[in-house]
């Protein structure tokens, strides 16, 4: 069964005004239980306002958004326990950062679904685990740790609310190489460890090359694919007309390809070197 | 649902008004502010309205805006002329059947229709100067109308230099708070419902950060101004020259004449002609 | 002779009550060429942005002397000369621009200036059209996406005709599009203009274009030289954790393997053709 489902979901920004808009356009998709689910778009395909359906915090102009086959807004006044089983983060979420501790501020989410502190401390500790969040940072000042602490302490914000279904905008802008490896294998092990579905909204294809089960395509509005990632990339020419590009390492195979090499397009370097290197012995052993 | 205020919103363009010089466009619109309270009777006000109709289509911007602004104060404009319906003397036009003291008189129908007709006026001509005018442009101006100031120790660059700095942040904040309130939203807080105290205490998540990124927004912007060889009015130069033109000239005296019109109505025709 | 000149330069950020004395800046000695093209690459406080900020004199070095053009940063008569010559990009596009009109925001550094106003709206004029964004001069900064936004921060430096360009991680907070924009804009000043250029990134496929490429860790220089030197060195910047590009890391690993590719590959483009040229050869 789908966790999450979309059906027929279409959102227009500044309906019946000249501005109208439409940011999503009859879009239809199942997300599974326990999956990593990529999306990816140019800026303006409409991924944002898609993610901000998903929780409730816009209403779709038609269309309905299943959670476990219920749809968030058959009560409207209870959109806010759908936000605690869908959780969002945001781009840039350390700008969200504003309580006194940084323990504090990742018990908002746990204290606004009405448990006691010594449940908010007990979830907020295990999120700042997931994260990788040193315990002497947590009686710290938010306001006083690094940039990739800061944006890893709001993740801990949002994974303390347990949510069933976690989906992450843009979770490694502005990150040097470095912590974003480290940021992307926390949320893997997060994945794993819970058994959670993961959403996770990137342009880099590199990073959803490394996580993501399966890729959903936006364009202008549109859901134009969703498969697994291998079957996306493999369409990089595709991919490349809609002004977004495949992993460097990808278009490299895939190039060989076309070039009539038996290879397939890989996403990863490893895998790369796993496909050439019996092609080249093969040739090698040749005198 | 913020970003769609409409804050003194510059529509660019190259009609008669958008080349008038910005000082000379403040000062008529002060004239005309002035005048709208001068004029004190249907002749006079009928003056003052053709005048502004004028002004609205010279200025090449679509009527849809102006009236789009005038929406965000519609609620002010009924209210006053309700409440003026019941002020005024003269003859009873319809007396409530429980509080005798609630009446309706021609004078007060007179009353409302002209305060309605001032405020609505009022905001369509200074919607001309916004939509026509740069905020940057408005600021120099301002700057160089205020320059005599300068001998009272009054820092009349400074001031400009702020108030172009806060209309160039106006949307990118208002942008911002939607931002926090969402990620602030999906944490599950709750600003919808609850006593004053609590909403009021329910604004604390949002502003803490608009606070702190508006600190570290002046810190960058003070950066980049210094890179970019700030140091104060001190032998500054404009790349906009003001020159008053001959449009500036005849929309001078064309407000002028009508000014004189106005107080010739308000002093010749007897005021009952309202 | 060399343009941007950092002789031994160390930098501390003064004590405070809860901290205390850190250097961020080990004694970096550094010169770049007029005209050249220069990446500055390094993780999040490696001391690449601290070096990048003398160069404008935002910072002075606490040991050690910084010069541009021969002109010495710690002396406080030339710091407005010195801005000119060297402009500063900074990496959120939003916080750099000061007025609600792009041409007007142009107009700013030169205005600072006092530069006769023909001669700023010519030059206000040149810049819009050398980034490309001439077309959008009458329009408000905060409707346009991130890269327009960070090419009208260029236009601004590029009005006061400066000799070089400082580029803080211009394309940190940008999308794919974004970056290549950006990129390609100052490749085209550096190129056409002869504007010494430094950029600071940490997303090595920006540097591979470069002319040198010098590669900071721990507020010292880690390696540096042509960016085929560098990307050679691939054990040594994984060591550091630092990125190579996929292409190279690619032939980089079969050459590990024992396969004759040659010992660096820069582009996609590159990785195929002498990954063709193995194959053909064998079969």
């Amino acid at each position: 069964m789908f966790v999450l489902e979309i059906k027929d979901l279409t959102y227009t920004y500044g309906g019946g005004t000249p501005f109208e808009k439409t940011a999503v356009d009859h879009v239809n998709v199942g997300v599974e239980k326990g999956e990593f689910l990529g999306i990816i778009g140019h800026t303006g395909s409409g991924k944002s306002t898609l993610i901000q359906t998903l929780n409730g915090l816009l209403r779709p102009t038609s269309g309905t958004v299943l959670l476990n086959g219920k749809d968030i807004w058959a009560e409207p006044k209870k959109i806010r326990a759908v936000r605690f089983q869908v959780g969002m983060v945001f781009q840039y979420p350390e700008h969200q950062l504003f309580e006194e501790t940084v323990l504090k501020d990742i018990c908002f989410g746990p204290s606004n679904m009405g448990l006691d502190q010594k449940q908010c401390e007990e979830r907020a500790r295990r999120a700042a685990e997931f994260v990788g969040l040193p315990d002497e940072l947590l009686g710290k000042s938010p306001f006083e740790l690094s940039g990739g602490q800061k944006r890893r302490a709001a993740i801990a914000g949002v994974i303390a609310m347990e949510p069933e279904v976690l989906i992450l905008d843009e979770p490694t802008a502005g990150l040097d190489p470095q912590g974003r490896d480290m940021l992307l294998s926390q949320i893997s092990d997060y994945r794993t460890k819970k058994g959670n579905t993961v959403l996770l909204v990137s342009h880099s294809m590199e990073d959803i090359a490394r996580c993501a089960d399966r890729v959903l395509v936006m364009n202008e509005g549109k859901a134009v694919m969703l498969d697994t990632a291998g079957e996306v990339f493999a369409r990089g020419r595709e991919l490349e007309r809609m002004g977004l590009r495949v992993p460097q390492i990808t278009g490299i195979m895939l190039d060989l390809m076309e070039k009539g090499y038996p290879v397939h397009p890989v996403l990863t370097v490893d895998r790369a070197v796993g496909e050439l290197l019996p092609l080249l012995r093969k040739g090698g052993d040749r005198p | 649902m913020i970003r769609n205020i409409t804050l003194g919103q510059f529509i660019p363009g190259h009609s008669l008004i958008h080349r008038m010089d910005p000082r000379m466009k403040i000062a008529l619109t002060f004239a005309f502010i002035i005048f709208l309270f001068i004029a004190s009777n249907f002749a006079g006000m009928l003056l003052m309205v053709a005048l502004m109709f004028v002004v609205l289509l010279c200025s090449g911007v679509p009527l849809s805006l102006y009236f789009k602004s005038l929406k965000g104060i519609l609620f002010i404009v009924l209210f006053t002329a309700v409440l003026n319906l019941f002020y005024g003397g003269g003859t009873v036009v319809w007396r409530c059947p429980f509080f005798p003291v609630m009446q309706i008189t021609d004078g007060g129908i007179g009353n409302a229709v002209f305060v309605s007709v001032r405020i609505v006026c009022l905001i369509l001509y200074s919607s001309v100067l916004t939509f026509t005018t740069s905020p940057t442009e408005l600021t120099d101006a301002l700057e160089r109308i205020m320059k005599p100031l300068k001998v009272l120790h009054i820092k009349v660059h400074e001031i400009a230099m702020m108030m172009t700095i806060a209309l160039r942040f106006v949307p990118t904040l208002l942008e911002e708070t939607d931002k926090i309130m969402s990620a602030q939203k999906a944490r599950g807080a709750d600003m919808e419902s609850g006593g004053v105290m609590q909403r009021i205490r329910s604004l604390i998540p949002v502003l803490v950060p608009l606070f702190v990124s508006s600190f570290r927004r002046a810190y960058d912007l003070a950066m980049a101004m210094e890179c970019r060889c700030y140091h104060g009015g001190e032998g500054r130069t404009k790349m906009k020259q003001f020159h008053l033109t001959k449009v500036d000239a005849g929309a001078a005296a064309c407000t002028a004449l009508i000014c004189a019109a106005v107080i010739f109505c308000t002093a010749y025709f007897p005021a009952s002609l309202r | 002779m060399e343009y941007l000149s950092a002789q031994n330069t160390s930098f501390s950020y003064e004590e405070t009550e809860d901290e205390e004395k850190l250097e961020v800046l080990h004694g970096v000695t550094l010169g770049i060429r007029k005209g050249e093209f220069v990446a500055l690459l390094g993780h999040n406080g490696s001391g690449k942005s601290t070096l990048a900020k003398h160069f404008n004199a935002m910072l002075l070095p606490s040991g050690g002397k910084v010069y541009v053009d021969g002109l010495d940063t710690m002396d406080e008569n030339l710091k407005l000369e010195i801005r000119r010559r060297v402009g500063l990009v900074l990496q959120n596009p939003d916080n750099q621009l000061v007025a609600s009109v792009v041409e007007e925001d142009v107009a700013f550094g030169p205005e600072n200036l006092g530069i006769a106003p023909p001669e700023i709206r010519r030059r206000v004029d040149e810049a819009l059209q050398a980034v490309e964004m001439y077309d959008y001069r009458l329009n408000a900064p905060y409707k346009l996406s991130g890269g327009q936004k960070q090419r009208i921060a260029i236009a601004g430096i590029i009005a006061m005709e400066p000799d070089c360009i400082v580029l803080d991680e211009p394309t940190a907070m940008l999308d794919p599009r974004g970056r290549d924009e950006v990129l390609s804009t100052i490749h085209r000043l550096n190129r056409e203009k002869g504007i010494t250029v430094v950029l600071i990134t940490h997303y090595m496929d920006e540097a591979v274009g470069a002319d040198r490429v010098v590669v900071m860790d721990r507020g010292e220089i880690l390696t540096q030289g042509t960016p085929r030197e560098v990307f050679s060195q691939v054990q040594l910047l994984k060591d550091h954790q630092l990125d190579v590009p996929q292409a190279t890391e690619l032939v980089w690993r079969l050459r590990q393997e024992g396969f004759d590719l040659p010992e660096c590959a820069l582009s996609a483009e590159e990785c195929v053709t002498a990954l063709q040229k193995l194959l053909t050869r064998d079969f």
